[in-house]
């Protein structure tokens, strides 16, 4: 800090000396910035613009804009009677795949924490998943699920679990948490290594403290461990929600949210309403609740979870 | 998403800038001669733009426009080939910029010919080849009583039985009635290991499973205009479907199972019976050449006439032409046995004429059972406007009706969507 207030009478004065911020000096920053807010308005908000635009129009079965529609999509939406059953599969979705994922990478970054022989190995390894297709993963799981000829059904039946063959992805029971355990095996990477970092920022000295203290490794790993990791908690958290949230691939090359609308979730179902049912108009106010009913859960969630940072503090 | 909304929207546009055109084709066509006199004497270039359906594609038309150009002195055909992905688009923009040309290969026609772009069938082909054309594809080249699609090949779905399962089984010749079929399931299951019936319910195309079923119920899509996709036969053929199911003469969860994996199923010698199209000897061959099979007409309920889905491409000739001879000349020896059956054999696809049908089945023993059942075809009601939308649903709901929705309430909520999709036509 002190460096920089002596560096700057060197560089030219942003103040003149009537105490006048200068022109030029007030839209010099603007003029760096001027190419990524030109790319942000370009890729980020002229669509969110043109979304919330369709979604209050009339949008013909070929695709044609033919005028203003007022709210009646969003009625239309809120008519279609498989909305509720989307909306409980997302939720279930999300909170099922988000939680089952943090608790399994919390484990996972504990043990790659720790030392032991081939650490190095383990790590890279769980890269692996991460770093390749999520669409190359999912079929493959696809496959493997399958009921004439994928490998789950005979490894099941030589280990004895089940005792017939069974249909994975051919009743929702079984195919929603077949892409649930799916989607959480794409996500463990990205979580541990989130989780990791954070763990490996925690000072040791402070393990070294507790330990002087007499604590228990379970009072440790409370006290210690969990609230010096809160920050990577967070970001993990949230970008798992959103995430989650808007995660498409899995669902649509598993089932494609059938049979009817019992394996969809809004991001499928989207989609369904786009380009199934040539109803843009409809798709487009479901694609504007999406990214709200997101913002709304993520800042509740950021919000609660400051408030019980500040009462510890 | 948002580019694929963008090329729908231009290409709406497109489309209404080729409706205003039209009209004013219509306009002129008369004084312009667009249905000139055909006439041999009649020399000129004609352009014709072909879809790509294969390897084999282009150098069947290369070799085919030589022999023509050899033996009509002064007439040349320019070949334009589009693959299949861009020709829809390529086609719309030729329209738009009036550069349509003379000759067109699509799998549609109904719109050109609604926007009166296109060329009667009988100004353009030779009265003869006009009684050759096998009269079930004939029928779908007629809109408003005037014929403007000229068949080019189809295909069509037949019933396959792994002979196996049925020497198995004890089962000695096809069924032909859904009574029967079900009575074979029932001892396929019994007796084999087989998988009984292959149905295939999943949204990658239980439209065209479902198509037959309720053809061979005597029902189907639409009767004229209306959409009927909620009439008593259809119910009665998804309810059957799903009975089946239920006693378990089918793959497990049919709603589920998509065409693909179920054709290779089968392909794998898994499955004892299953509805096809004449594509699926070829996936046969590739997994197992030795497998014994048998292909017969689709089963329909007992009482009912035979049926079975087909689906058929066409050519087209845009009056805007200006040397009709030449396209009437050009189209003739396309059609003559000597050229068509190598088109049919390059493509695997079913000919579309009596002479070349006759050839084929003497010549390619494995097209016999398709060719028997080209005259029972029926089509999807491809040429409605709200098809596409339609369509989509079906997909997305038939397949409801194996999981605890009743079929009724299945088709009844497809048949409201025609009421909705209706609404959203510009």
């Amino acid at each position: 800090m002190t460096k920089a207030s002596e560096a700057a009478p060197s560089r030219e004065p942003l103040v003149d000396r009537r105490g006048r911020v200068r022109l030029g000096a007030k839209f010099t920053p603007l003029l760096w910035l001027a190419p990524s807010l030109v790319l942000i308005f370009a890729v980020i908000l002229y669509p969110v613009i043109e979304m919330v635009r369709q979604s209050l129009s009339i949008i013909d079965i070929s695709g044609e804009n033919i005028g203003w529609a007022g709210l009646s999509n969003y009625t239309a939406l809120f008519h279609e009677q498989d909305l509720g059953k989307v909306v409980s599969n997302t939720v279930v979705w999300v909170v099922v795949v988000v939680i089952i994922t943090i608790v399994v990478s919390m484990a996972l970054a504990q043990l790659l924490n720790e030392r032991f022989p081939g650490r190095r190995l383990v790590r890279w390894s769980l890269i692996v998943p991460w770093a390749a297709s999520l669409v190359i993963t999912t079929i493959v799981w696809l496959w493997m699920l399958n009921y004439f000829y994928g490998i789950v059904n005979p490894i099941l039946k030589d280990v004895g679990i089940i005792s017939h063959p069974v249909n994975w992805l051919g009743t929702p029971g079984t195919a929603f948490p077949s892409e649930m355990f799916v989607g959480i095996i794409v996500s463990i990477p990205f979580t541990t290594y989130v989780l990791l970092a954070g763990l490996q920022g925690i000072p040791r000295d402070i393990y070294e403290a507790a330990k002087v203290d007499g604590a228990t490794a379970w009072r440790t790993y409370r006290s210690v461990t969990l609230p010096q990791l809160r920050p990577a908690m967070l970001v993990a958290v949230v970008l798992n929600i959103i995430y989650v949230f808007n995660s498409f691939t899995i669902i649509w090359i598993m089932t494609e949210g059938g049979p009817g609308h019992q394996t969809d979730t809004t991001a499928t179902f989207v989609y369904k309403l786009a380009f199934r049912n040539d109803n843009v108009g409809e798709s487009a106010a479901l694609s504007v609740l999406n990214v709200v009913a997101v913002l709304i859960v993520v800042l509740v969630y950021v919000m609660i979870y400051n408030r019980r940072n500040e009462d510890l503090a | 998403m948002k580019s694929f909304i963008r090329i729908r929207i231009a290409t709406s546009v497109v489309c209404v800038v080729a409706a205003l055109s039209a009209a004013a084709c219509g306009g002129s066509s008369s004084s312009s001669g667009g249905t000139a006199p055909a006439g041999n004497s009649d020399k000129g270039t004609i352009t014709f733009v072909a879809a790509d359906y294969s390897s084999h594609t282009k150098s069947f038309w290369n070799d085919l426009i030589k022999r023509f150009e050899a033996k009509y002195p002064g007439e040349k055909v320019n070949l334009n080939l589009v693959s299949w992905d861009d020709i829809q688009q390529k086609i719309t923009t030729l329209v738009a910029t009036h550069q349509q040309p003379d000759i067109l290969n699509l799998d549609t026609y109904a719109n050109f010919a609604a926007d009166h772009l296109l060329a009667p069938v009988k100004d353009v082909v030779s009265p003869q080849l006009r009684k050759d054309f096998l009269p079930t594809f004939a029928r779908n080249g007629v809109v408003k009583g005037t014929q403007y699609g000229i068949p080019f090949d189809a295909s069509v779905r037949a019933f396959f039985y792994n002979k196996a399962a049925f020497t198995q089984a004890g089962i000695k010749s096809p069924p032909k009635t859904w009574q029967q079929l079900e009575a074979d399931a029932q001892k396929i299951k019994d007796k084999t290991s087989f998988v009984p019936y292959g149905m295939d319910m999943g949204p990658e195309e239980s439209e065209a499973e479902f198509s037959l079923w309720a053809m061979g119920n005597g029902g189907g899509w639409v009767h004229g205009d209306k959409w009927t996709i909620d009439q008593p036969a259809n119910v009665q053929a998804l309810e059957f479907m799903n009975q089946m199911a239920k006693k378990g003469l089918t793959e497990p969860d049919p709603g589920t199972t998509n065409q693909t994996p179920l054709w290779q199923t089968f392909a794998q010698g898994k499955i004892g019976m299953m509805e096809g199209s004449d594509s699926l000897p070829s996936l046969i061959k590739q997994y197992d050449p030795k497998m014994k099979y048998g292909i017969s007409k689709v089963p329909v309920n007992a009482g009912h006439k035979p049926v079975t889905l087909g689906v058929e491409d066409y050519l087209m000739v845009f009056k805007t032409t200006k040397h009709a001879g030449v396209d009437k000349d050009f189209i003739d020896f396309f059609y003559r046995p000597s050229n068509y059956i190598h088109w049919v054999i390059n493509e695997g696809l079913l000919p579309t004429t009596t002479s070349t049908a006759k050839v084929t089945s003497k010549r390619i023993p494995s097209f016999r059972p398709f060719l028997k059942l080209a005259p029972f075809s029926e089509f999807y009601p491809a040429t409605n406007p709200i098809w596409g939308a339609i369509a989509g649903q079906v997909k997305s709901n038939l397949g409801a009706a194996f999981q605890g929705q009743s079929p009724q309430s299945v088709l009844s909520g497809l048949q409201a969507a025609t009421k909705s999709a209706a609404q959203r036509t510009g």
